[in-house]
Protein backbone atom coordinates (compact mmCIF):
# COMPACT_ATOMS: atom_id res chain seq x y z
CA UNK A 1 0.00 0.00 0.00
CA UNK A 2 1.77 3.04 -1.15
CA UNK A 3 2.25 6.50 0.56
CA UNK A 4 2.49 9.74 0.02
CA UNK A 5 6.34 9.48 1.06
CA UNK A 6 6.93 7.10 -1.45
CA UNK A 7 5.50 9.22 -4.23
CA UNK A 8 8.31 12.05 -2.78
CA UNK A 9 11.09 9.71 -2.48
CA UNK A 10 10.40 8.64 -5.97
CA UNK A 11 11.00 11.98 -7.43
CA UNK A 12 7.55 13.38 -7.38
CA UNK A 13 6.60 17.13 -6.90
CA UNK A 14 4.06 16.76 -3.93
CA UNK A 15 2.42 19.51 -2.66
CA UNK A 16 -0.81 19.87 -0.40
CA UNK A 17 -3.78 21.68 -2.23
CA UNK A 18 -6.07 21.90 0.84
CA UNK A 19 -6.52 20.71 4.26
CA UNK A 20 -3.08 21.02 5.87
CA UNK A 21 -3.60 21.12 9.50
CA UNK A 22 0.00 21.97 10.45
CA UNK A 23 -0.01 25.03 8.48
CA UNK A 24 -3.08 26.06 10.40
CA UNK A 25 -1.25 25.47 13.35
CA UNK A 26 2.09 27.22 12.26
CA UNK A 27 -0.12 30.66 11.69
CA UNK A 28 -2.31 30.15 15.13
CA UNK A 29 1.10 30.22 16.58
CA UNK A 30 1.95 33.81 14.48
CA UNK A 31 -0.81 35.35 15.72
CA UNK A 32 -0.64 34.17 18.94
CA UNK A 33 3.22 35.52 19.55
CA UNK A 34 2.01 38.05 17.51
CA UNK A 35 -0.43 38.85 19.97
CA UNK A 36 2.07 38.55 23.15
CA UNK A 37 4.29 40.87 21.83
CA UNK A 38 1.74 43.69 21.72
CA UNK A 39 0.00 45.33 24.99
CA UNK A 40 -2.76 44.04 26.57
CA UNK A 41 -6.18 45.44 25.51
CA UNK A 42 -7.36 45.91 28.91
CA UNK A 43 -4.01 47.98 29.84
CA UNK A 44 -4.39 49.97 26.85
CA UNK A 45 -8.25 50.33 27.49
CA UNK A 46 -7.60 51.40 30.99
CA UNK A 47 -4.85 54.21 29.69
CA UNK A 48 -6.88 55.49 26.71
CA UNK A 49 -9.85 55.83 29.64
CA UNK A 50 -7.65 57.94 32.09
CA UNK A 51 -5.86 59.69 29.29
CA UNK A 52 -9.43 60.74 28.08
CA UNK A 53 -10.38 61.60 31.41
CA UNK A 54 -7.14 63.82 31.63
CA UNK A 55 -8.14 65.59 28.12
CA UNK A 56 -11.61 66.63 29.78
CA UNK A 57 -10.27 68.77 32.33
CA UNK A 58 -8.00 70.88 29.96
CA UNK A 59 -8.70 74.12 28.56
CA UNK A 60 -9.79 73.95 24.99
CA UNK A 61 -6.83 75.27 23.01
CA UNK A 62 -3.66 73.93 20.19
CA UNK A 63 -2.13 71.82 23.33
CA UNK A 64 -5.44 69.83 23.77
CA UNK A 65 -5.98 69.25 20.06
CA UNK A 66 -3.16 67.11 20.10
CA UNK A 67 -3.32 65.31 22.49
CA UNK A 68 -7.09 64.14 21.78
CA UNK A 69 -5.25 63.11 18.38
CA UNK A 70 -3.45 60.87 20.58
CA UNK A 71 -6.02 59.48 22.30
CA UNK A 72 -8.26 58.37 18.58
CA UNK A 73 -4.95 56.99 17.60
CA UNK A 74 -5.25 55.25 21.37
CA UNK A 75 -8.65 54.12 20.33
CA UNK A 76 -8.43 53.15 17.05
CA UNK A 77 -5.67 50.45 18.40
CA UNK A 78 -7.65 49.18 21.01
CA UNK A 79 -10.57 47.98 18.35
CA UNK A 80 -7.53 47.01 16.13
CA UNK A 81 -6.70 44.72 18.83
CA UNK A 82 -9.91 43.22 19.55
CA UNK A 83 -10.07 42.47 15.91
CA UNK A 84 -7.35 40.78 16.50
CA UNK A 85 -8.29 38.48 19.49
CA UNK A 86 -11.11 37.42 17.03
CA UNK A 87 -8.80 36.39 14.41
CA UNK A 88 -7.02 34.37 16.73
CA UNK A 89 -10.62 32.71 17.62
CA UNK A 90 -11.40 32.24 14.34
CA UNK A 91 -7.97 30.84 13.47
CA UNK A 92 -8.69 28.88 16.48
CA UNK A 93 -11.50 27.37 14.85
CA UNK A 94 -9.25 26.77 11.61
CA UNK A 95 -7.62 24.31 13.25
CA UNK A 96 -9.86 22.41 14.45
CA UNK A 97 -12.01 22.57 10.92
CA UNK A 98 -8.57 21.25 9.44
CA UNK A 99 -7.97 18.51 11.99
CA UNK A 100 -11.17 17.59 11.10
CA UNK A 101 -10.87 17.22 6.94
CA UNK A 102 -8.51 15.49 5.11
CA UNK A 103 -5.74 16.49 3.56
CA UNK A 104 -5.88 16.99 0.02
CA UNK A 105 -2.20 16.77 -2.03
CA UNK A 106 -1.58 17.60 -5.61
CA UNK A 107 0.82 15.75 -7.44
CA UNK A 108 3.20 16.07 -10.57
CA UNK A 109 5.46 13.77 -12.51
CA UNK A 110 6.14 12.65 -15.76
CA UNK A 111 3.27 12.68 -18.19
CA UNK A 112 1.26 13.40 -15.07
CA UNK A 113 0.23 17.41 -14.59
CA UNK A 114 -1.41 17.34 -11.24
CA UNK A 115 -3.48 14.46 -9.89
CA UNK A 116 -5.42 15.93 -7.05
CA UNK A 117 -5.79 12.59 -3.94
CA UNK A 118 -7.21 12.98 -0.62
CA UNK A 119 -4.82 11.47 1.91
CA UNK A 120 -5.44 9.95 5.51
CA UNK A 121 -2.93 11.39 8.68
CA UNK A 122 -0.89 8.15 7.88
CA UNK A 123 -0.05 9.00 4.68
CA UNK A 124 -2.63 6.25 2.92
CA UNK A 125 -5.69 7.23 0.79
CA UNK A 126 -8.86 8.36 2.14
CA UNK A 127 -10.89 6.03 -0.04
CA UNK A 128 -10.01 2.98 -2.24
CA UNK A 129 -9.75 5.35 -5.35
CA UNK A 130 -7.41 7.62 -3.73
CA UNK A 131 -5.48 4.66 -2.74
CA UNK A 132 -5.41 3.05 -6.18
CA UNK A 133 -3.84 6.53 -7.70
CA UNK A 134 -1.31 5.98 -4.88
CA UNK A 135 -0.20 2.94 -5.84
CA UNK A 136 -0.63 3.32 -9.50
CA UNK A 137 1.74 6.12 -9.20
CA UNK A 138 3.94 4.18 -7.21
CA UNK A 139 3.98 0.93 -9.61
CA UNK A 140 8.00 0.87 -10.49
CA UNK A 141 7.29 -0.03 -14.25
CA UNK A 142 4.81 2.40 -14.73
CA UNK A 143 6.60 5.11 -13.31
CA UNK A 144 9.90 4.18 -15.55
CA UNK A 145 7.31 3.81 -18.42
CA UNK A 146 5.70 7.62 -17.92
CA UNK A 147 9.63 8.73 -17.43
CA UNK A 148 10.67 7.21 -20.92
CA UNK A 149 7.59 8.44 -22.35
CA UNK A 150 7.65 11.77 -21.27
CA UNK A 151 11.48 12.24 -22.24
CA UNK A 152 11.06 10.54 -25.76
CA UNK A 153 8.17 12.37 -27.38
CA UNK A 154 9.54 11.77 -30.48
CA UNK A 155 9.99 8.21 -30.18
CA UNK A 156 6.60 7.36 -28.82
CA UNK A 157 5.09 9.58 -32.36
CA UNK A 158 7.19 7.75 -34.02
CA UNK A 159 5.59 4.40 -32.87
CA UNK A 160 2.09 5.35 -33.15
CA UNK A 161 2.62 6.18 -36.82
CA UNK A 162 4.60 3.01 -37.35
CA UNK A 163 1.67 1.17 -35.95
CA UNK A 164 -0.56 3.39 -38.58
CA UNK A 165 1.06 1.65 -40.69
CA UNK A 166 -0.15 -1.79 -40.10
CA UNK A 167 3.27 -2.86 -37.77
CA UNK A 168 2.57 -3.14 -34.19
CA UNK A 169 4.92 -1.86 -31.90
CA UNK A 170 5.59 -3.59 -28.84
CA UNK A 171 7.41 -1.76 -25.05
CA UNK A 172 8.61 -5.48 -24.38
CA UNK A 173 10.39 -3.60 -21.29
CA UNK A 174 8.85 -0.48 -19.60
CA UNK A 175 11.30 2.67 -19.15
CA UNK A 176 13.56 0.88 -21.30
CA UNK A 177 14.59 2.48 -24.76
CA UNK A 178 13.57 -0.84 -26.85
CA UNK A 179 11.22 -1.34 -29.04
CA UNK A 180 9.97 -4.19 -30.76
CA UNK A 181 8.76 -3.72 -34.61
CA UNK A 182 7.56 -6.75 -36.45
CA UNK A 183 10.20 -9.45 -34.65
CA UNK A 184 12.87 -7.10 -34.59
CA UNK A 185 14.01 -4.64 -31.91
CA UNK A 186 14.89 -1.05 -32.48
CA UNK A 187 15.75 1.98 -30.36
CA UNK A 188 13.75 4.99 -29.96
CA UNK A 189 16.17 6.68 -32.36
CA UNK A 190 15.74 3.81 -34.99
CA UNK A 191 12.03 4.00 -34.40
CA UNK A 192 11.87 7.99 -35.80
CA UNK A 193 14.11 7.16 -38.77
CA UNK A 194 11.55 4.33 -39.35
CA UNK A 195 8.50 6.20 -39.07
CA UNK A 196 10.51 8.97 -41.47
CA UNK A 197 11.15 6.23 -44.20
CA UNK A 198 7.31 4.84 -43.82
CA UNK A 199 6.22 8.71 -44.68
CA UNK A 200 8.04 8.43 -47.50
CA UNK A 201 7.35 5.38 -48.81
CA UNK A 202 4.11 3.98 -47.51
CA UNK A 203 3.84 -0.01 -47.65
CA UNK A 204 0.29 0.28 -48.06
CA UNK A 205 0.50 1.88 -51.96
CA UNK A 206 3.08 -1.01 -52.87
CA UNK A 207 0.19 -3.54 -51.45
CA UNK A 208 -2.71 -2.30 -53.15
CA UNK A 209 -2.09 -3.50 -56.62
CA UNK A 210 -2.36 -7.65 -55.92
CA UNK A 211 -5.14 -6.97 -53.17
CA UNK A 212 -7.63 -5.16 -55.77
CA UNK A 213 -6.52 -8.17 -58.42
CA UNK A 214 -7.69 -11.05 -55.41
CA UNK A 215 -10.62 -9.14 -55.45
CA UNK A 216 -11.59 -8.89 -58.90
CA UNK A 217 -10.52 -12.84 -58.97
CA UNK A 218 -12.73 -14.00 -56.09
CA UNK A 219 -15.68 -12.38 -56.73
CA UNK A 220 -15.92 -13.09 -60.39
CA UNK A 221 -19.48 -14.83 -60.92
CA UNK A 222 -18.21 -17.67 -62.61
CA UNK A 223 -15.96 -19.14 -59.99
CA UNK A 224 -17.53 -22.22 -57.79
CA UNK A 225 -16.85 -22.25 -54.16
CA UNK A 226 -13.79 -24.66 -53.97
CA UNK A 227 -11.55 -22.80 -56.61
CA UNK A 228 -12.88 -19.43 -54.81
CA UNK A 229 -11.73 -20.73 -51.25
CA UNK A 230 -8.44 -22.06 -53.07
CA UNK A 231 -7.78 -18.30 -54.94
CA UNK A 232 -8.44 -16.97 -51.76
CA UNK A 233 -5.64 -19.19 -49.94
CA UNK A 234 -3.27 -17.87 -52.68
CA UNK A 235 -3.41 -14.38 -53.08
CA UNK A 236 -4.11 -13.79 -49.58
CA UNK A 237 -1.25 -11.09 -49.27
CA UNK A 238 1.69 -11.25 -47.79
CA UNK A 239 2.61 -8.87 -44.63
CA UNK A 240 4.32 -5.28 -46.12
CA UNK A 241 8.34 -5.97 -45.67
CA UNK A 242 9.91 -2.95 -43.54
CA UNK A 243 11.45 -0.93 -45.40
CA UNK B 1 -3.57 41.88 -1.37
CA UNK B 2 -1.86 44.43 0.95
CA UNK B 3 1.23 43.12 2.28
CA UNK B 4 2.50 43.59 5.68
CA UNK B 5 5.38 46.04 7.13
CA UNK B 6 8.01 44.31 8.25
CA UNK B 7 7.96 45.32 12.27
CA UNK B 8 12.08 46.02 13.00
CA UNK B 9 13.20 44.32 16.22
CA UNK B 10 12.51 46.34 19.21
CA UNK B 11 15.14 46.77 21.42
CA UNK B 12 15.73 47.62 25.13
CA UNK B 13 15.04 51.42 26.23
CA UNK B 14 13.53 51.85 22.95
CA UNK B 15 10.50 53.64 22.89
CA UNK B 16 7.16 53.15 20.68
CA UNK B 17 6.41 55.93 18.92
CA UNK B 18 3.07 57.44 17.41
CA UNK B 19 4.51 56.69 13.52
CA UNK B 20 5.54 53.61 14.98
CA UNK B 21 2.89 52.28 16.23
CA UNK B 22 0.64 53.75 13.57
CA UNK B 23 3.01 51.75 10.88
CA UNK B 24 3.91 48.66 12.31
CA UNK B 25 1.33 47.92 14.84
CA UNK B 26 -1.83 49.45 13.50
CA UNK B 27 -1.76 49.37 9.86
CA UNK B 28 -0.59 46.14 9.68
CA UNK B 29 -3.43 44.64 11.79
CA UNK B 30 -5.61 46.12 9.39
CA UNK B 31 -4.02 44.42 6.59
CA UNK B 32 -3.68 41.33 8.17
CA UNK B 33 -8.19 41.73 9.24
CA UNK B 34 -9.04 43.40 5.87
CA UNK B 35 -11.34 40.71 4.77
CA UNK B 36 -11.82 42.16 1.61
CA UNK B 37 -8.47 41.34 0.28
CA UNK B 38 -8.20 38.24 2.65
CA UNK B 39 -7.42 34.78 0.97
CA UNK B 40 -8.76 32.37 3.25
CA UNK B 41 -7.91 28.74 3.56
CA UNK B 42 -9.99 25.72 3.46
CA UNK B 43 -9.84 25.58 7.43
CA UNK B 44 -10.40 28.85 7.55
CA UNK B 45 -13.50 29.42 4.96
CA UNK B 46 -15.06 26.31 7.42
CA UNK B 47 -14.25 28.20 10.43
CA UNK B 48 -16.15 31.97 9.12
CA UNK B 49 -18.51 33.03 11.82
CA UNK B 50 -20.77 36.17 11.42
CA UNK B 51 -21.04 36.13 7.69
CA UNK B 52 -23.54 38.37 6.08
CA UNK B 53 -25.53 38.88 3.08
CA UNK B 54 -22.83 40.48 0.36
CA UNK B 55 -19.68 39.38 1.89
CA UNK B 56 -16.83 38.02 -0.11
CA UNK B 57 -14.23 35.81 0.28
CA UNK B 58 -11.07 34.47 -1.76
CA UNK B 59 -11.06 30.81 -0.84
CA UNK B 60 -7.29 28.91 -1.55
CA UNK B 61 -8.01 25.87 -2.96
CA UNK B 62 -4.96 24.72 -4.17
CA UNK B 63 -1.95 26.05 -2.24
CA UNK B 64 0.70 24.90 -4.03
CA UNK B 65 -0.38 26.07 -7.49
CA UNK B 66 -1.98 29.30 -6.06
CA UNK B 67 -5.79 28.47 -7.21
CA UNK B 68 -8.00 30.86 -5.47
CA UNK B 69 -11.97 31.13 -6.30
CA UNK B 70 -13.51 34.50 -5.55
CA UNK B 71 -16.91 33.94 -4.07
CA UNK B 72 -20.12 35.70 -2.95
CA UNK B 73 -22.53 34.80 0.47
CA UNK B 74 -26.10 35.12 -0.55
CA UNK B 75 -28.26 34.81 2.04
CA UNK B 76 -31.00 34.17 -0.26
CA UNK B 77 -29.87 30.58 -1.45
CA UNK B 78 -31.07 27.53 0.60
CA UNK B 79 -28.07 25.29 0.88
CA UNK B 80 -25.32 26.50 -0.96
CA UNK B 81 -25.18 29.96 -0.34
CA UNK B 82 -21.37 30.66 -1.43
CA UNK B 83 -21.69 31.75 -5.19
CA UNK B 84 -18.65 31.38 -7.36
CA UNK B 85 -17.67 34.73 -9.14
CA UNK B 86 -14.37 34.22 -10.65
CA UNK B 87 -11.17 32.05 -10.65
CA UNK B 88 -9.17 29.49 -12.79
CA UNK B 89 -10.43 25.99 -12.33
CA UNK B 90 -8.83 23.10 -10.44
CA UNK B 91 -7.26 20.83 -13.25
CA UNK B 92 -5.79 17.42 -13.38
CA UNK B 93 -3.98 15.89 -16.00
CA UNK B 94 -2.53 12.43 -17.28
CA UNK B 95 -0.79 12.75 -20.95
CA UNK B 96 0.59 8.86 -21.33
CA UNK B 97 -1.13 6.77 -23.87
CA UNK B 98 -2.43 3.83 -21.95
CA UNK B 99 -5.05 1.10 -22.95
CA UNK B 100 -8.08 -0.80 -21.53
CA UNK B 101 -10.00 -3.83 -22.57
CA UNK B 102 -12.49 -3.44 -19.90
CA UNK B 103 -16.26 -3.42 -20.55
CA UNK B 104 -16.97 -1.81 -17.21
CA UNK B 105 -15.31 1.34 -16.14
CA UNK B 106 -12.14 0.82 -14.57
CA UNK B 107 -9.04 2.57 -13.67
CA UNK B 108 -6.20 2.76 -16.18
CA UNK B 109 -2.12 1.76 -15.19
CA UNK B 110 -1.75 5.40 -14.26
CA UNK B 111 -4.78 6.35 -12.32
CA UNK B 112 -6.57 9.57 -13.15
CA UNK B 113 -6.76 12.67 -13.15
CA UNK B 114 -8.85 13.07 -10.27
CA UNK B 115 -9.68 16.31 -8.23
CA UNK B 116 -10.14 16.11 -4.70
CA UNK B 117 -13.21 18.69 -4.30
CA UNK B 118 -12.39 21.36 -1.51
CA UNK B 119 -15.88 21.61 -0.02
CA UNK B 120 -19.66 20.41 -0.84
CA UNK B 121 -21.66 22.32 -3.82
CA UNK B 122 -22.46 22.42 -7.53
CA UNK B 123 -19.71 22.11 -9.73
CA UNK B 124 -19.21 22.09 -13.56
CA UNK B 125 -17.19 19.23 -14.33
CA UNK B 126 -15.24 18.88 -17.36
CA UNK B 127 -13.58 15.25 -19.00
CA UNK B 128 -11.59 15.28 -21.82
CA UNK B 129 -9.16 13.06 -23.62
CA UNK B 130 -8.28 11.32 -26.85
CA UNK B 131 -9.50 8.17 -27.50
CA UNK B 132 -8.47 5.10 -29.78
CA UNK B 133 -10.41 2.07 -30.33
CA UNK B 134 -10.12 -0.97 -33.16
CA UNK B 135 -13.46 0.13 -34.74
CA UNK B 136 -15.49 -0.38 -31.58
CA UNK B 137 -16.77 2.90 -28.96
CA UNK B 138 -14.84 3.36 -25.95
CA UNK B 139 -15.96 5.66 -23.07
CA UNK B 140 -14.22 7.53 -21.01
CA UNK B 141 -16.12 8.90 -17.30
CA UNK B 142 -15.39 9.51 -13.89
CA UNK B 143 -15.84 8.20 -10.08
CA UNK B 144 -17.58 10.77 -7.86
CA UNK B 145 -16.59 9.59 -4.46
CA UNK B 146 -17.66 5.92 -4.03
CA UNK B 147 -20.36 6.36 -6.86
CA UNK B 148 -19.08 4.47 -9.73
CA UNK B 149 -18.74 5.93 -13.26
CA UNK B 150 -21.77 6.17 -15.26
CA UNK B 151 -22.34 6.44 -19.20
CA UNK B 152 -24.46 9.57 -18.66
CA UNK B 153 -21.41 11.16 -17.42
CA UNK B 154 -19.04 9.93 -19.96
CA UNK B 155 -17.62 11.02 -23.30
CA UNK B 156 -17.55 8.69 -26.39
CA UNK B 157 -15.78 7.59 -29.18
CA UNK B 158 -15.34 4.97 -32.24
CA UNK B 159 -12.17 5.26 -34.27
CA UNK B 160 -11.12 2.91 -36.84
CA UNK B 161 -7.23 2.22 -35.41
CA UNK B 162 -6.06 1.57 -31.78
CA UNK B 163 -3.39 4.40 -33.12
CA UNK B 164 -6.13 6.63 -34.85
CA UNK B 165 -6.99 9.11 -32.12
CA UNK B 166 -9.94 10.94 -31.54
CA UNK B 167 -9.98 14.28 -29.11
CA UNK B 168 -13.28 14.31 -27.26
CA UNK B 169 -14.93 16.52 -24.53
CA UNK B 170 -17.71 17.33 -21.83
CA UNK B 171 -18.88 19.52 -19.32
CA UNK B 172 -21.53 18.87 -17.13
CA UNK B 173 -23.68 20.83 -14.06
CA UNK B 174 -22.92 18.00 -11.03
CA UNK B 175 -25.25 18.84 -8.68
CA UNK B 176 -24.65 18.26 -4.62
CA UNK B 177 -21.39 17.00 -4.17
CA UNK B 178 -20.74 16.08 -0.54
CA UNK B 179 -17.45 17.74 0.81
CA UNK B 180 -14.27 15.75 0.36
CA UNK B 181 -15.02 13.92 -2.84
CA UNK B 182 -12.85 12.61 -4.84
CA UNK B 183 -13.47 12.65 -8.87
CA UNK B 184 -11.77 9.61 -10.47
CA UNK B 185 -11.72 9.17 -13.85
CA UNK B 186 -12.48 5.81 -14.79
CA UNK B 187 -12.55 3.92 -18.95
CA UNK B 188 -13.92 0.94 -20.98
CA UNK B 189 -14.58 -0.38 -24.13
CA UNK B 190 -17.97 -0.53 -24.32
CA UNK B 191 -18.04 -4.04 -26.73
CA UNK B 192 -15.44 -6.01 -26.92
CA UNK B 193 -11.88 -4.63 -27.94
CA UNK B 194 -9.20 -2.27 -26.65
CA UNK B 195 -9.47 1.22 -26.30
CA UNK B 196 -6.41 3.88 -26.19
CA UNK B 197 -6.75 6.90 -24.25
CA UNK B 198 -3.86 9.68 -24.20
CA UNK B 199 -3.87 13.47 -23.04
CA UNK B 200 -6.63 12.79 -20.72
CA UNK B 201 -7.70 15.79 -18.30
CA UNK B 202 -9.98 16.77 -15.83
CA UNK B 203 -11.09 20.09 -14.91
CA UNK B 204 -13.81 21.47 -12.17
CA UNK B 205 -15.61 25.14 -11.47
CA UNK B 206 -17.66 25.58 -8.62
CA UNK B 207 -21.17 26.73 -9.51
CA UNK B 208 -21.83 27.36 -5.56
CA UNK B 209 -20.35 25.81 -2.48
CA UNK B 210 -21.41 25.20 0.76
Amino acid sequence: MATIDELRALGYDVGVAHGDAAAEEELLATLREAQADLPAIDELQAAADAFAAALATMPAGDARNGLEQQLGEMQLTVSSLHDLTDAIAHQERAVEAAHAMPTAYVISGPTISRIYVCVNADGTGCTDNDQATLDSLADPDAHAERSFQADNPDAMAAAVTISGYGFPVDRPDPGADTFVVAGQTKTGRQLVTLAAKLDESPPAARASIPERVAEALVTAPELGDTTRVALEQALKPAPPALP
Amino acid sequence: MPTALPVPTKNPGDVWTSSTWNSYVRDNINKLLNQAHRVLTVAQFTALAGIEDGDEVYLEVDATNGIIWHLRYVNAEPTYKWRFLGGPPMFSEVTTNEATSSTTYAALTTAGPSIALPRGGDFNVRIQAALASGNQQVAMSYDIGATGAVDADQVLALSTSTTLFISVARERLKAAIAAATTLTSKYKTVTAGTGNFQQRGMSVLPVRLI
